[in-house]
């Protein structure tokens, strides 16, 4: 880069010498005034920020009060079934867990707790399975030699997460028998990378703490673009271009690869 | 004299001043970079002044872990790179240069030194406006924004040896229509 700079010196001087354009003094005073008003009302997150935290414990505290007190009765009694749950799934709190097993038990259980299983699906496999069939095809499009940086760096940056992930997962199989949506079709592989990446954090936090940000960030930014493509693939065209504003003043460094953008961008 | 990056914290942290100095600083080479690459200056003015209402409303995010003319210039890019693809326009890399028009003559001997001078300020104006859109935006980056072809890297999203490549072609281009 130095002998770049210094090979261009008379390039340099010479556009030096070029007519120095500034912005006009009207604009000037816009940018300025925007910074200043900018700084007296606070930006909406910090308004918000103390209420719906509020919001959030009350609601959270009220809903393990309500849920001690239903299970308060008689809840040690429904737990042993055949002995061939692991400890944690006698805990009260996980409610996935039983209902994961019950394909794999299917001896009937009297215990009154089954009659909630129904009602009650692993959170974590119905997002998953919406991923799935809004699943983007990535691999099917060819990314553009450079236009999408970040969609092609990002392989290399989960791909060391992957293994470890494979532990909890093992972990998980062996304490609940596979659910159906626990075993996904290859093809839908590249979609679980994200929740894998999930599983694997912790790890990925040890070994590297800012690599591990950034890709929250990162999956954060890309979870973003797909509630935002999926708003326009379902033609909500004014949620999805208030929402693509909104996302631009959030990350104005991120950059939208192509693919993303021929799937979000204002119609 | 505190940094970019302190002083956009200190913005962050509310204090207006601090926002002066930084606009003060950066806003001629940032606004050259915008209207030599989108080459007219109404739309110049509309993208130069979006990138720093995006600059201000992002403040709370900005973390220093870059220096701040790349968190600057990377906004400027996206922002670029919006107006284009809103008018249907696609950034497409040119690194291998054989598209690219042939950069002004060189300078012929001319009487007047001061007559010449100017003569080679008009090639190389006209040889920069000639260049592939990423080789002037990575000269301009460089020579406004002052970042280095790692830094260029970053703010395009390019990988540094095509940053390299593209900053390389362009300067020898413009080196060769002054005549240096």
């Amino acid at each position: 880069m130095r002998s770049v700079s210094e090979s261009g010196d008379k390039l340099t001087r010479a556009y030096r010498d070029l007519s120095r354009e500034e912005p006009t003094p009207a604009l000037d005073r816009a940018i300025l005034a925007a910074s200043q008003r900018a700084l007296r009302r606070p930006s909406l997150a910090r308004r918000w920020a103390a209420p719906v935290s509020i919001a959030a414990m009350l609601v959270l505290a009220i809903g393990v009060t309500l849920e001690m007190q239903h299970e308060q009765p008689g809840i040690e009694t429904s737990a042993p079934q055949g002995g061939a749950i692991p400890p944690r799934a006698v805990e009260p709190q996980p409610a996935p867990l039983p209902q994961a097993q019950a394909p794999v038990t299917p001896e009937p259980q009297p215990q009154p707790k089954l009659k909630r299983e129904p009602v009650a699906p692993p959170p974590a496999t119905a997002p998953r399975a919406k991923r799935e069939a809004i699943a983007p095809p990535r691999e099917a499009i060819a990314p553009a030699r450079e236009a999408s940086p970040r969609i092609e760096a990002a392989p290399e940056r989960i791909a060391p997460a992957t293994p470890p992930m494979q532990a909890p997962a093992a972990a998980a199989g062996a304490a609940a028998a596979p659910a159906p949506a626990a075993a996904p079709a290859p093809a839908a592989a590249d979609m679980q990378a994200p929740a894998a990446s999930n599983v694997a954090r912790p790890q990925a936090l040890r070994a590297a703490p800012a690599v591990a940000k950034e890709l929250r960030a990162q999956s954060e930014e890309e979870r973003e673009l797909e509630r935002i493509a999926t708003l326009r693939a379902q033609g909500r065209d004014t949620e999805a271009d208030k929402a693509l504003q909104e996302f631009r003043r959030a990350h104005p460094d991120y950059r939208i690869p192509d693919t993303m953008w021929e799937r979000v961008k204002p119609r | 004299m505190a940094s970019d990056e302190e002083l956009m914290l200190a913005y962050a942290a509310g204090d207006g001043r601090a926002f002066e100095t930084l606009y003060a600083k950066h806003k001629g080479p940032l606004y050259r970079y915008v209207l030599r690459t989108v080459k007219t200056g109404g739309e110049a003015e509309e993208l130069f002044q979006d990138v720093w209402m995006r600059a201000i409303e992002a403040r709370g995010r900005y973390a220093p872990q870059a220096k701040f003319t790349t968190w600057l210039y990377t906004i400027a890019h996206n922002r670029i790179v919006d107006h284009w693809r809103a008018r249907g326009l696609t950034v497409v890399s040119t690194d291998d240069d054989e598209d690219a028009p042939e950069p002004a003559a060189p300078p012929s001997a001319e009487p007047h030194l001061q007559l010449e001078a100017r003569r080679t300020l008009e090639r190389l104006a006209a040889a920069i406006a000639a260049l592939p859109l990423v080789q002037r935006e990575a000269f301009l980056l460089h020579q406004e924004g002052g970042l280095t072809a790692a830094e260029i890297a970053k703010a395009t999203g390019a990988d540094e040896e095509a940053a390299k490549s593209r900053l390389r072609y362009a300067m020898n281009k413009l080196k060769d229509a002054i005549g240096e």
